[in-house]
């Protein structure tokens, strides 16, 4: 399927759950999953099963209530190096330049002015961004500023890009322009990265990943863990077009509608 | 083929039109400003016309007209007479305005980034926010005397608490969500302070500054009033007390304009280091 045989898994997390609220609300339990290294892995559920609360733990944001949650064999505490993460938000800072924001990690970590100009350089013209560096965010579209907030994460050249619903806020044109974007970055071969991808798109998530992690309705957990028959590089209209396409479809939307607690449909 | 070539017109049409849509727009905005400042100056003659007309009217013992101001207005700025009492107020204000800014921004932070502080200290803050600052003048004068150092003292406390308590909230108001970005890309406490907690509180800390000003014009006049020795203020009083009207509003239309002057550049200022709060307000 993919290029790369997998090895060891990159993240685990293993009986792992997370409550709210002293133990009011519980977004996950009993919940197990692998990640795979170099895989795109697309969680989908319904909103609020803990989808983006599993992804604040694995990027060190948010502690585990119990059970393991590993990166690379350790346990995560706080932001780990080497994982990125792009939000739904945005979380562009309004009073930093485009470059100075897409600069932001790398500035963070100290990297020397003259790497950080050519990294940021570069992810900045592959999105098309080239000629903007002076801009604020509030002089941009959407879609170009979740650009920078992708240039951002790309740039700390991260092993494991984290992205919470990144697509979400955006209009359906920007976001399939968006998505095809994401998939050309992703298919050189040096830009290739473990991708941990939360959408409630299930459009998104085949177009996008390698496996789809199905997860429930609060209490989440893993339902069910489909691997995709679509290999790479990846054409979107021949996917589209592909009778598999549909069918994979129907499978995740029935899951997903089983998945939802009856008195909430 | 007829595609290509409608989409190539259609792009060149697109290109005039958001030219000519600009041109109109700019025109708009051209008319509207002239009809704003026409507007302004109409007012400003009828306003100032009915006041020198009912003005005459008066006792001038009592009230004044605008050609009388004005003509005593050259007279003391001729003689230095404004000067001399404007100058030593100014001094104060800038003493005063300053020390409240820095104590004030400072004790802000402090009070926001340590919880121990802001439970220890903050309820005396809220308290003497809350009395009026006019009620501790006295105490002041009595404290301090009646030189400069006391009216430094009494602007300060007029100005220090909008600028601790604005600080204070702005930090506070620092969006959450941003906090987290800089989190996730391993920003350190300092790092985290001085990309995105001060930035995001700088609009409420240059409306803590505002506020300060306004607060500070009040107390730097009260000061005037209460030692009564020099100042703008006892110029105020000085000319009330031997009737001169005319002269009186010389430095009473000297404060106003002063207070619009600083206002408008602290306006400038927010512009200069906070550019994505106007667009914010603007839209």
């Amino acid at each position: 399927m993919t290029a790369e045989p997998s090895t060891a898994p990159v993240i685990v997390a293993a009986n792992a759950s997370k409550l709210f609220l002293d133990g009011a609300v519980t977004a996950f339990r009993q919940l197990d999953l692998e990640v795979r290294d170099r895989e795109t892995l697309c969680i989908v559920g319904p909103s609020g099963c803990g989808k983006t609360t599993l992804l604040r733990c694995i990027a060190g944001l948010a502690d585990l209530s119990g059970g393991k949650l590993l990166l690379g064999g350790a346990p995560i505490k706080g932001p780990p190096q080497g994982v990125a993460m792009v939000f739904q938000h945005f979380g562009l800072l309004p009073w930093k330049t485009v470059y100075a924001n897409a600069a932001f990690g790398l500035t963070l970590a100290g990297a020397p002015a003259a790497v950080i100009r050519e990294r940021v350089g570069h992810y900045l013209d592959l999105v098309g961004l080239a000629g903007f560096e002076q801009h604020y965010p509030y002089q941009l579209s959407g879609g170009m500023q979740q650009r920078v907030g992708l240039v951002r994460a790309l740039a700390v050249d991260p092993k494991i890009l984290l992205m919470d619903e990144p697509f979400a806020s955006l209009d359906a044109q920007t976001r399939e322009i968006l998505q095809e974007e994401l998939l050309r970055i992703m298919e050189r071969l040096e830009e290739r990265k473990t991708m941990v991808f939360i959408t409630h798109s299930i459009d998104e998530a085949i177009l996008l990943g390698d496996r789809i992690a199905v997860m429930t309705a609060r209490p989440g957990r893993i339902k069910e863990i489909i691997d995709l028959p679509f290999g790479r590089p990846r054409d979107v209209e021949a996917i589209r077009a592909d009778p598999r396409y549909a069918e994979l479809r129907a499978h995740i939307w029935h899951e997903l509608k089983a998945a939802r607690p009856a008195r909430a449909a | 083929m007829s595609v290509s070539i409608q989409t190539g017109t259609a792009v060149a049409d697109g290109a005039a039109e958001t030219a000519l849509a600009r041109k109109v727009a700019i025109e708009r905005r051209r008319q509207r400003q002239i009809l704003t400042v026409a507007i302004r100056l109409a007012s400003l003659v009828v306003v100032l016309g009915l006041w020198q007309i009912l003005g005459a009217k008066v006792d001038a013992s009592l009230f004044t007209t605008p050609s009388a101001i004005a003509r005593a207005a050259v007279v003391m700025i001729k003689s230095g007479e404004l000067w001399h009492y404007l100058w030593p107020s100014l001094v104060v204000l800038a003493i005063g305005l300053t020390l409240a800014a820095i104590v004030g921004i400072a004790v802000g932070l402090l009070l926001a980034r340590f919880w121990v502080l802001d439970v220890a200290f903050g309820s005396y803050i809220t308290f003497l926010y809350s009395i009026p600052s006019v009620a501790l003048v006295p105490l002041i004068v009595l404290w301090a005397g009646f030189d400069v150092t006391a009216k430094v003292v009494i602007l300060f406390l007029f100005a220090f608490f909008p600028m601790a308590i604005n600080t204070h909230q702005g930090v506070k108001n620092v969006d959450p969500k941003l906090i987290e970005v800089g989190r996730a890309f391993r920003a350190s406490e300092w790092q985290l302070w001085t990309n995105i907690v001060l930035p995001g509180a700088l609009p409420f800390i240059v409306t803590g500054l505002r506020l300060a000003v306004g607060r500070g014009l009040i107390g730097m006049v009260l000061a005037d009033l209460y030692t009564a020795i020099s100042g703008i203020g006892y110029l105020i009083v000085r000319t009330a007390a031997t009737y001169e009207v005319d002269k009186m509003f010389v430095p009473i239309v000297t404060l106003g304009l002063l207070g619009v002057t600083l206002t408008a550049l602290l306006r400038v200022v927010e512009l200069q280091v906070a550019p994505w709060t106007a667009s914010a307000a603007r839209e």
